[in-house]
């Protein structure tokens, strides 16, 4: 952790986390100097302020830190990356497009349904795994496309979006006016 | 909407079933089209295969999505009960229809229908007597060798409609999972279904195989708490890692072992008829048992 004077009031806290994290909250606390606000008069008249150094005031920081791989590891990871890529989009011609969604690629490796639908699972995976999943799952499974990558347009039956939830809860607290 | 997302599957399956019929009606008069249904009843079993996954998971979708406010939310959900009563009706149907294959006579015209029917299921299938009496519970058939591809489909299914179902918790989803597989792998030990032994120790192999890939997930689920945590170490970090790794070549293994079988399958479809595989299978299961007597 740094710590940084800009000004005569203000000051930078950079924190950079040691070793590997992935998301994490940290409470950061700092002491620093209340401001005045008691005004005093001195025996000779002369006004004066009392200064508090002892105020406490905390935070709540997230930071993200991807652990990182070997070099070895990041350029097999990264080839397959743009291979599943490649035949994603290659997949996705007229034509080529009716197959994937006939599910050809199912008939020579009926093993496909079951790897490919771990993508589904509600989990953060390491990315070598993720990226030897996907290499399979581009076969059968289309990538979202941009239109409807956005949450807040899916419509739920029994939860409300999430978004209108966060909105709503932003309003009870008085964060955000209507 | 549901039509959108599968309608080549349920058109390529109406237009088998449209042929079939012809095919069938036709048959009585002329050889040919008798001789083309065996091949129409093996592409309607694979569409069915490799269509479960995309007709389980829209279907949950469509109920994710449903929006009361929509007629069309409306239209796609009534198609897709629809589309999932007729895979009840279908498997349900095929069930019981197979189980009376090992105790009907080879000569008879039901042994046609059937090796015509079901003969790219029952193929590779090892042959054995069993008495099924119309009526009794289903669950005797469970562990019968005939009935290990309709059953290894509702395993599928079960698997498939768990992601969706348990998508909030993964850890809860992967722990289901291994059941479902822990319970596959005692049906497929008491089964025995194959008819070749290297056939029955690889695909025991590969059901091992899966369940380790669901282990390996659910122990990168299990560590991943750890390293979102501020506690996390660099030999947590490794070890995720690591994990990774195992699990990506186990599902190169499981992928690609499955891809080298269909091969297999694909050279002896080519050599042998499915009558003439099922025939063998029955022949050597007499043999041995005279050869026992």
């Amino acid at each position: 952790m740094t710590y940084t004077w800009l000004s005569s009031q203000n000051y930078r806290i950079t924190l950079v986390p040691s070793g590997f994290a992935l998301l994490v909250n940290e409470t950061v606390t700092v002491t620093t100097m209340a401001l005045p606000v008691t005004k005093h008069n001195g025996a000779d008249g002369r006004p004066f302020r009392d200064e508090n150094y002892g105020i406490s005031s905390s935070l709540i920081w997230s930071y993200i830190k991807p652990p990182g791989m070997t070099d070895l590891e990041q350029n097999i990871v990264s080839g397959f990356s743009s291979f599943s890529s490649s035949v994603n989009t290659a997949l996705q011609h007229p034509g080529l497009q009716e197959i994937k969604k006939l599910g050809f690629m199912l008939l020579m490796m009926n093993s496909l349904q079951i790897t490919s639908c771990l993508l589904l699972l509600n989990l953060i995976m390491p990315q070598n795994l993720y990226e030897g999943i996907r290499i399979f799952a581009s076969l059968i499974f289309f990538d979202v496309p941009p239109w409807e990558s956005e949450s807040s347009a899916n419509k739920l039956f029994v939860v409300p979006p999430v978004d209108s939830m966060a909105r709503r809860i932003l309003q009870q607290t008085g964060n955000v006016k209507l | 909407m549901f039509i959108f997302d599968c309608y080549t599957q349920i058109l390529i399956i109406v237009v088998c079933y449209v042929i079939l019929l012809v095919c069938i009606c036709l048959g009585k008069k002329s050889k040919k089209f008798r001789e083309v249904q065996p091949y129409l009843y093996t592409i309607l079993t694979a569409l069915h295969e490799i269509s479960l996954m995309y007709f389980t998971l829209t279907i949950m979708f469509e109920f994710v999505y449903f929006d009361t406010t929509k007629l069309i939310r409306y239209v796609s959900a009534i198609v897709a009960i629809f589309v999932a009563i007729y895979y009840l009706i279908y498997q349900v149907y095929r069930y019981h229809d197979i189980m009376e294959f090992p105790m009907v006579e080879p000569q008879s015209e039901r042994y046609t229908e059937i090796v015509t029917k079901y003969g790219s299921i029952l193929k590779n299938i090892r042959f054995i007597e069993f008495d099924y009496q119309k009526g009794c519970l289903p669950i005797k058939g469970y562990f019968r060798p005939h009935a290990y591809h309709i059953v290894a489909y509702i395993k599928k299914l079960l698997m498939m409609l768990t992601f969706p179902l348990f998508y909030v918790n993964g850890s809860a989803a992967l722990g289901i999972l291994m059941a479902i597989q822990a319970f596959e792998i005692i049906r497929f030990c008491v089964t025995w279904p194959f008819a070749k032994k290297w056939r029955n120790i690889t695909r025991l192999c590969l059901d091992i195989t899966l369940l380790l890939i669901f282990g390996t997930v659910l122990a990168i689920q299990i560590i991943s708490v750890t390293i979102f945590g501020s506690q996390a170490t660099p030999d947590d970090v490794r070890l995720y890692f690591i994990l990774g790794w195992v699990g990506f070549g186990l599902i190169m293994i499981f992928n690609f072992a499955y891809f080298i079988i269909c091969c297999i399958d694909l050279y002896y479809s080519y050599k042998y008829t499915n009558k003439e595989m099922i025939d063998k299978n029955r022949r050597d299961y007499y043999y041995e048992k005279l050869h026992s007597l």
